[in-house]
C-alpha cells in the first residue's frame, strides 16, 4: 500500500502543501481531485523527485521511499506524468519512451531493441508505427499518450497521472483508460490527478480531495456524489454543480450594419466566414484544439496577411501591428507569454498600445482601475506582484483606453478567479454596449453560458476541426447544448491526420 | 456565485527594516560594492590610488568604455538573446577611420564625426536588419559583421592607420579642464545623463524594455518590434564608433586593433552593472557603473605591477569571483520573489474553486 | 517526407556552399586538386574542423563556449616551451593537452554547477587562459620537434596525414552520438527542466560536453603547433570565432538540441576555401580580409534562410 504521511512544502512563505495524507492500495485507481493551487501538482512533482518536500514521509508496502530526484523515483517504482509534458521534441517517440536508459550494446544505444521493446506499449495505445517519429512533429493529443506510454514503459508499482487526459480526444480517453484498468488489474496504484468529475466517477476506485494543500476527505468513488465532492474542494457546503440559469431574455439583434465580415479565413485545412456585428459578443466554444485560438490569431494578423471587410472597407491585415491600426484589440489568456511585462510598473501596462503609448495620465488610468476594480497599490508597483486577474484587469485597460472597433480574445479567464472572471465579463458587456464586436474564445462552456445570460446580444459558435459546426443564440447557450456540439459523433478525422505524417 | 474581491496582499514597505532590505535589494548596489572593494584593494597596494590624478585617470578611462556599453546595454535590454559582438571593430574602425578621415586636423573633426556616425548607423542597421528580417541569431550575425568591419578597416588603411588625433580631440581625450578634471569626466556625465534620459524617460526607452521583456506581449500590444530592435542596433553602431574616437582622442593615434578588446569588456560592463542578459531589465547607469569597476579593476591589478599576462590571469580570476557572487545572488533574489507572485496565483485559484 | 528529411539533415546548405567554394577554388586556381596543395590545405584548416567540433558539443548540449580560442592559445605556448625546456615530445603533448582540457574543466564546473551564463563564464576563462598563455610566452617564438612537424604535413602514400584530423572528430561525435550520453546532450540542449525530470544526468551532461570541447579544442591546439612550428601566444585569437561561426554554417542551432559534426566540418571546411578562394583571386592583400568577413557573413544570411524556408515547408507538411 503506499501511504503518504503528513507531506508539505514551502515556497518562501507560501504553503503549498501542508501536511498532505493520502493512502492508495496496489492495484488501486485512485483520484485526487482539487482546483489549481490546493497542492496536487505539487504532491505529483513531490513523488517525481522534481520537488523535495519540506516533511513528511512515503511509504510502499511498508518500505520507506526516500526519493531524491527523478532517478531515484524511477528506482522505486514510481513513474510521473506531466501535465506540461517531460519529452523531448527532438528525439524520437521510441527514444522518448526508453529514456534515459536506452538499452545499449558496448556503449552504443540499440535502436532495434529499443524499437521492439516499445512496440507492444504503443501497439496498445494505437500508435503502432510511430517509433521514430520525432515527438514534435507529433500533435499534442498523441503526445499525451507518448507520455503516457513513457510512464508504462518504466514498469511503476506506482503510476501518478497529472490531468492526462485533459487534452486527449475522447476516442483516445477511452484507450489510455482502458489501459489505466488493465494496469491497475495486474496491481499498480495509479494516482489520477484530475478536476474532471465524470471521468473520475466512471474510471477511479477512491477519490481524494485537496484543498488549500491538504487532504480534506477521501471516499470510495460509489458512496459519494459529485456536489458532495464540489463542496469539499471549494469549502463551501453549499456549492452546486450547477448549470447555470438563463434569465430567458429574448435574443434579439438591433439591426445594425455589419461591421466586421471575414470570407473563406483559412483556418486548419478549412475556410472559415464569419460576419460580426457591432455591439455583439460571438463567444467560440469547442473542444480544446479545434482552430478556435488560430481563428482569432489570424484576424489579428500573427499568421500572415488577411483581408477582411472593416464597417464596408477592405483592410489588409498583415501583422499584429496592422490590426492594432484598424482598431483590432486581442487579449490572450496566456498572460505570462502574451499579455503582461511583469517587471514593468501597473502604469507601463495600462498604456502601452501602438502609437498611444505612455500619453496617459496617472489620473486617468487610476480612473480606469478603479472602475475595473483592480486592486493594486501604487501604479509603479510591478505588474508581476499582481494576481492573475488583476492582471488581465490590467491588461484589458490597455485596450479599453484605445476603444477597439474589434476585440479578439483567446480564452481571457484562462486561471483568473471567479470574482475577477465575472468582472472581466462585465468590461465586455461594457465593451459592447459601447459598440465594439468582441470574438471570444473560451473553453470553459460555464463561463459562455454566463455571459450568454449577461447579455442578450451574444451568440456562440461551436468549432471542430477548423469549422462551425453550430451557432447557438440566446436561451440555445447552455452547458448541455455547448457540450453535445462539441463533440461529433464521427471522430476518425484524427488517425488520419497522423498518417499524414 | 460571485464573493467580494480579497484585496491584494500588502506589498509596500512594512516597515524600516524591510525598507532597508528593499535598498539593498537595489540592482546597482552590487557593482557599487564592486567598485568600493576593489578601491579598497587598490589603497591598500599603492597609497596614490585614491588620489585625485588616479581617480580622475578611472574615470576618464571609463568614458570610452562606458559609450560603448551604451549601445551593447541597448541590445541587450531588447532581448531575444540580443548581444553586439561587432562593437569592438566599430571601436576601432572609429579610431582609424576618425583620424584618417579628420587628417588631424582640427577642421576636419566634424565632417568627419558625420561620416562616421552614418557609417556606425549604416553597420546597425545591416545589423539589425540581419537579426530582425533574416532572423540571423544576434551572436552570429554581428560575430559575422565584426570580421567584416575588421576586414573594412584593413582594406581602407591598408594595413597602415593615416592621420591622427586632431589637436582638439587630443585635448578632450587627454588634457584637462581645470584641476584634475578631465575633459572626460564632464563628456562621461553627459553620456550617462543622455544614455538614461533615452533608455528610461524616452518613449522608444519604454518601448524596448518592454519588447525585452515580453515580445510576444509587445508584439500582439502593437509595438514597432522590427523598427525598435533595429533602432537598438542603430543606437549600438553609432555608440561604438563614437566611442572609438573618444579613444583615438585618449590614445593619440591608432592601430587596427585598438579597440577589439571592448566588445567582450562592453558586455561585462553591461552584466556587471545589472542587466541581464536575457534582456527587458537593467539600466544605462547601471553599465557605467560596470565600466568604471572593470577599469578600477584594471588599474588595480597594474597597480600590482605584475606582468601582462598574470595581470590577465587576475583580471579573468576576479571576473570569475565576480559573476560566481552574481549568479548566486541573483538565484538567493528569485527565490525570494517567486513565492509572492505564487501565492496570487494560489490565492486567484483556490478563489476561483471557492466561487464554483 | 521529404522535407522533413531535408531538416533532419540541417547541414545541406553548408554542403551546397562547401562545394561552391570547392569549384570556384577549383576554377581559380586549378593546381588546388594537387595533392600537395590539398594535403597544404588540410595542414591549415583541420585545427579549425576540430575545434567546429567540439564547438559543436556545446551547442549542441544548449550551451556556447568562447573560450576555446584561448585554449589553443595554451596548449600552443605551452607545447613549445616544454619542448623548449627537452621535454620528449609524447610527454609534452600529454602535460598541455591535460592543461588545454583542465580550462574545459573549469568552464563545466563553473556553468553546470555554479550557473554562472555560458558566454560569460567561458569569457573569463578565456581572459585566463590568453593571461595564462602570455604569462608562459610573452613574445612568440620556439619551435617543435621538426620531425612532428614534417609527419603532420606530409602523405602517406596520396594520403595526406592532416586529413586524419578531418575525419577523426566526426568519429569521436559519431561514437558519442551513438551512446547513451549522445542523447542525453541532444535532451539536454532541448529542454534542460525536462531531462532532469525524465532522470537525465543533466549537470554532468553540461559539464562533459565543455570538457569535451576543451580536450577537442586541445588537439587542435597540438596541431596547430605541428602547423606553424612555433610558439605564439595570441594564435587562437582569431579561432574563437570561426569555431562557432562553422558549426552555425553547418546547421547547428545556436538554441541547443539541433546539430552534427558533419555540418560543423563542412561548415570549416566552407570557411578555409572562402579564404582559399579569396586568396588565390588575386584581390590586393588589403582587400583578402574584407572580401572574406563578406562572403562568410553572406553565407550565414543564406543557411538562415534556406534553414527558414525548409522549416517553414515543414510546418506546411505537418499540419
Amino acid at each position: 500500500m503506499l501511504v503518504c504521511d503528513s507531506i508539505s512544502k514551502r515556497y518562501g512563505s507560501v504553503v503549498a502543501l501542508r501536511s498532505a495524507n493520502l493512502k492508495v492500495q496496489p492495484g488501486e485507481i485512485h483520484a485526487i481531485l482539487g482546483g489549481n493551487g490546493s497542492g496536487k501538482s505539487t504532491l505529483a512533482k513531490i513523488m517525481a523527485g522534481t520537488v523535495q518536500p519540506d516533511g513528511g514521509t512515503i511509504h510502499w508496502n511498508g518500505v520507506p521511499l526516500r526519493i531524491m530526484n527523478p532517478v531515484s523515483a524511477t528506482k522505486s517504482g514510481i513513474a510521473v506524468t506531466f501535465q506540461e509534458l517531460s519529452l523531448l521534441g527532438n528525439l524520437t517517440v521510441a527514444e522518448n519512451i526508453c529514456f534515459p536508459a536506452m538499452p545499449t550494446r558496448l556503449g552504443r544505444v540499440q535502436v532495434a531493441r529499443m524499437r521492439e521493446r516499445v512496440h507492444p506499449l504503443l501497439k496498445d495505445l494505437e500508435l503502432e508505427g510511430m517509433e521514430d517519429v520525432l515527438v514534435d512533429h507529433l500533435p499534442s493529443g498523441y503526445q499525451y499518450l507518448v507520455e503516457y506510454a513513457k510512464a508504462l514503459f518504466r514498469n511503476p508499482d506506482i503510476l501518478v497521472l497529472d490531468e492526462i487526459t485533459s487534452a486527449l480526444h475522447r476516442e483516445q480517453v477511452t484507450r489510455i483508460t482502458q489501459s489505466i484498468r488493465a494496469l491497475a488489474e495486474r496491481g499498480t496504484a495509479v494516482l489520477f490527478v484530475s478536476h474532471r468529475l465524470p471521468e473520475i466517477f466512471s474510471l477511479c476506485d477512491g477519490v481524494t480531495v485537496f484543498r488549500n494543500g491538504e487532504n480534506v476527505g477521501t471516499f470510495r468513488t460509489g458512496e459519494v456524489s459529485a456536489n458532495q465532492l464540489l463542496a469539499l474542494m471549494t469549502g463551501d457546503p453549499n456549492a452546486v454543480d450547477t448549470t447555470a440559469a438563463l434569465d430567458g431574455e429574448p435574443y434579439t439583434l438591433a439591426p445594425r450594419s455589419a461591421s466586421l465580415e471575414v470570407e473563406s479565413l483559412p483556418v486548419r485545412s478549412h475556410k472559415i466566414s464569419l460576419s460580426i456585428r457591432s455591439g455583439e459578443i460571438v463567444g467560440i466554444a469547442g473542444i480544446q484544439g479545434q482552430g478556435q485560438s488560430e481563428l482569432v490569431r489570424r484576424l489579428f494578423g500573427m499568421h500572415g496577411v488577411v483581408t477582411v471587410t472593416l464597417n464596408g472597407k477592405i483592410v489588409r491585415i498583415g501583422s499584429p501591428r496592422s490590426a492594432v491600426r484598424q482598431g483590432f484589440a486581442f487579449v490572450s489568456g496566456d498572460r505570462e507569454h502574451e499579455g503582461t511585462f511583469a517587471q514593468h510598473s501597473l502604469s507601463t501596462n495600462a498604456s502601452c498600445v501602438g502609437q498611444f503609448i505612455f500619453h496617459r495620465k496617472a489620473m486617468d488610468i487610476k480612473a480606469e482601475f478603479d472602475r475595473m476594480h483592480v486592486h493594486y497599490h501604487r501604479l509603479s508597483q510591478k505588474m508581476q506582484e499582481l494576481s492573475g486577474g488583476n492582471q488581465q484587469k490590467v491588461v484589458l485597460t490597455r485596450w479599453t483606453s484605445v476603444h477597439p472597433a474589434i476585440l479578439l480574445a483567446d480564452d481571457p479567464t484562462k486561471g483568473v478567479d471567479v470574482a475577477a472572471r465575472h468582472e472581466v465579463h462585465q468590461m465586455f458587456v461594457a465593451l459592447a454596449e459601447s459598440g465594439t464586436a468582441i470574438v471570444m474564445v473560451s473553453s470553459d462552456e460555464e463561463e459562455l453560458v454566463a455571459l450568454a445570460s449577461m447579455y442578450p446580444l451574444m451568440r456562440v459558435l461551436v468549432m471542430y476541426d477548423g469549422t462551425f459546426v453550430q451557432e447557438l443564440k440566446g436561451a440555445e447557450v447552455t452547458l448541455q447544448s455547448l457540450i453535445e456540439a462539441s463533440i461529433p459523433q464521427e471522430d476518425n478525422h484524427v488517425i488520419s491526420q497522423a498518417e499524414n505524417l | 456565485m460571485v464573493r467580494a474581491p480579497v484585496p491584494e496582499r500588502d506589498v509596500s514597505l512594512s516597515s524600516n527594516a524591510e525598507r532597508l532590505r528593499n535598498v539593498f535589494r537595489h540592482p546597482l548596489i552590487p557593482v557599487l560594492v564592486v567598485i568600493v572593494i576593489l578601491l579598497l584593494f587598490g589603497r591598500i597596494l599603492s597609497p596614490g590610488f585614491l588620489g585625485m590624478a588616479n581617480i580622475g585617470n578611472i574615470l576618464a578611462t571609463s568614458t570610452i568604455l562606458a559609450l560603448a556599453g551604451l549601445g551593447q546595454t541597448f541590445v541587450i535590454i531588447g532581448g531575444g538573446e540580443g548581444i553586439d559582438l561587432s562593437v569592438g571593430a566599430l571601436v576601432s574602425l572609429g579610431a582609424i577611420l576618425g583620424g584618417a578621415f579628420s587628417n588631424g586636423v582640427n577642421a576636419g573633426l566634424l565632417p568627419a564625426l558625420g561620416l562616421l556616425i552614418l557609417l556606425g548607423g549604416f553597420v546597425g542597421f545591416l545589423n539589425g536588419m540581419g537579426v530582425q528580417w533574416i532572423g540571423v541569431p544576434p551572436l552570429v550575425m554581428t560575430l559575422g559583421m565584426a570580421s567584416v568591419v575588421d576586414g573594412f578597416a584593413l582594406a581602407y588603411t591598408n594595413g597602415q592607420p593615416t592621420g591622427g588625433a586632431p589637436p582638439v580631440l587630443l585635448s578632450i581625450g587627454t588634457g584637462h579642464l581645470f584641476g584634475d578634471i578631465r575633459w572626460l569626466i564632464p563628456m562621461g556625465i553627459v553620456i550617462a545623463i543622455i544614455g538614461y534620459l533615452v533608455l528610461n524617460r524616452s518613449r522608444f526607452g519604454h518601448q524596448l524594455q518592454l519588447v525585452g521583456n515580453n515580445r510576444q506581449a509587445a508584439r500582439l500590444s502593437g509595438l514597432p518590434l522590427r523598427n525598435i530592435i533595429i533602432a537598438s542596433y542603430i543606437i549600438a553602431g553609432i555608440a561604438s564608433i563614437l566611442a572609438g574616437v573618444l579613444l583615438l582622442g585618449y590614445a593619440g593615434s591608432s592601430d587596427l586593433q585598438i579597440g577589439n578588446s571592448y566588445t567582450l569588456l562592453s558586455i561585462a560592463a553591461v552584466v556587471i552593472g545589472g542587466t541581464k542578459l536575457t534582456g527587458g531589465e537593467g539600466s544605462y547607469i547601471g553599465t557605467v557603473l560596470g565600466a568604471m569597476a572593470l577599469i578600477v579593476l584594471t588599474n588595480v591589478l597594474v597597480a600590482m605591477k605584475l606582468p601582462e599576462g598574470a595581470r590577465e590571469v587576475l583580471e579573468g580570476l576576479a571576473l570569475v569571483a565576480i559573476l560566481v557572487a552574481y549568479t548566486r545572488r541573483r538565484g538567493a533574489h528569485r527565490q525570494s520573489r517567486r513565492p509572492r507572485m505564487l501565492a496570487n496565483t494560489l490565492k486567484g485559484e483556490a478563489q476561483k474553486w471557492k466561487s464554483e | 517526407m521529404l522535407f522533413r528529411k531535408l531538416k533532419t539533415y540541417s547541414f545541406i546548405p553548408a554542403v551546397i556552399l562547401f562545394l561552391v567554394f570547392l569549384i570556384l577554388n577549383s576554377l581559380l586556381s586549378p593546381m588546388f586538386f594537387t595533392i600537395s596543395s590539398l594535403s597544404g590545405f588540410f595542414a591549415t584548416y583541420a585545427p579549425l574542423v576540430v575545434l567546429a567540433v567540439g564547438e559543436t558539443f556545446v551547442l549542441v548540449g544548449g550551451g556556447i563556449d568562447i573560450s576555446l580560442g584561448a585554449i589553443v592559445s595554451v596548449v600552443n605556448v605551452l607545447l613549445v616551451t616544454l619542448w623548449g625546456l627537452h621535454w620528449s615530445l609524447p610527454l609534452a603533448i600529454v602535460v598541455s593537452m591535460l592543461a588545454g582540457t583542465a580550462i574545459g574543466v573549469v568552464n563545466g564546473i563553473l556553468i553546470s554547477i555554479l550557473k554562472v551564463t555560458p558566454l560569460l563564464a567561458t569569457f573569463a576563462t578565456s581572459a585566463m587562459g590568453y593571461g595564462a598563455a602570455l604569462w608562459i610566452m610573452p613574445t612568440p617564438g620556439g619551435s617543435i620537434a621538426t620531425g612532428f612537424a614534417n609527419w603532420y604535413s606530409s602523405n602517406y602514400g596520396w594520403f595526406p596525414i592532416a586529413a586524419i584530423f578531418i575525419v577523426l572528430p566526426y568519429v569521436i561525435w559519431a561514437i558519442w552520438r551513438g551512446t547513451r550520453w549522445g542523447t542525453y546532450l541532444f535532451a539536454v540542449g532541448k529542454n534542460e527542466e525536462k531531462s532532469f525530470a525524465s532522470g537525465a544526468p543533466v549537470v554532468r551532461v553540461k559539464m562533459l560536453s565543455y570538457v569535451l570541447a576543451a580536450f577537442m579544442a586541445s588537439i587542435a591546439g597540438v596541431i596547430l603547433t605541428a602547423n606553424i612550428v612555433s610558439g605564439d601566444a595570441t594564435i587562437g585569437s582569431p579561432d574563437t570565432l570561426s569555431a562557432i561561426a562553422a558549426p552555425v554554417i553547418g546547421g547547428v542551432s545556436l538554441l541547443g538540441g539541433i546539430g552534427d559534426a558533419g555540418g560543423a566540418i563542412f561548415g570549416a571546411l566552407f570557411l578555409g576555401l572562402v579564404v582559399n578562394t579569396v586568396f588565390a583571386s588575386q584581390v590586393s592583400t588589403f582587400y583578402q580580409s574584407l572580401l572574406t568577413g563578406s562572403i562568410i557573413l553572406l553565407g550565414i544570411v543564406i543557411t538562415t534562410l534556406i534553414k527558414r524556408l525548409t522549416s517553414m515547408k515543414l510546418r506546411k507538411v505537418v499540419g
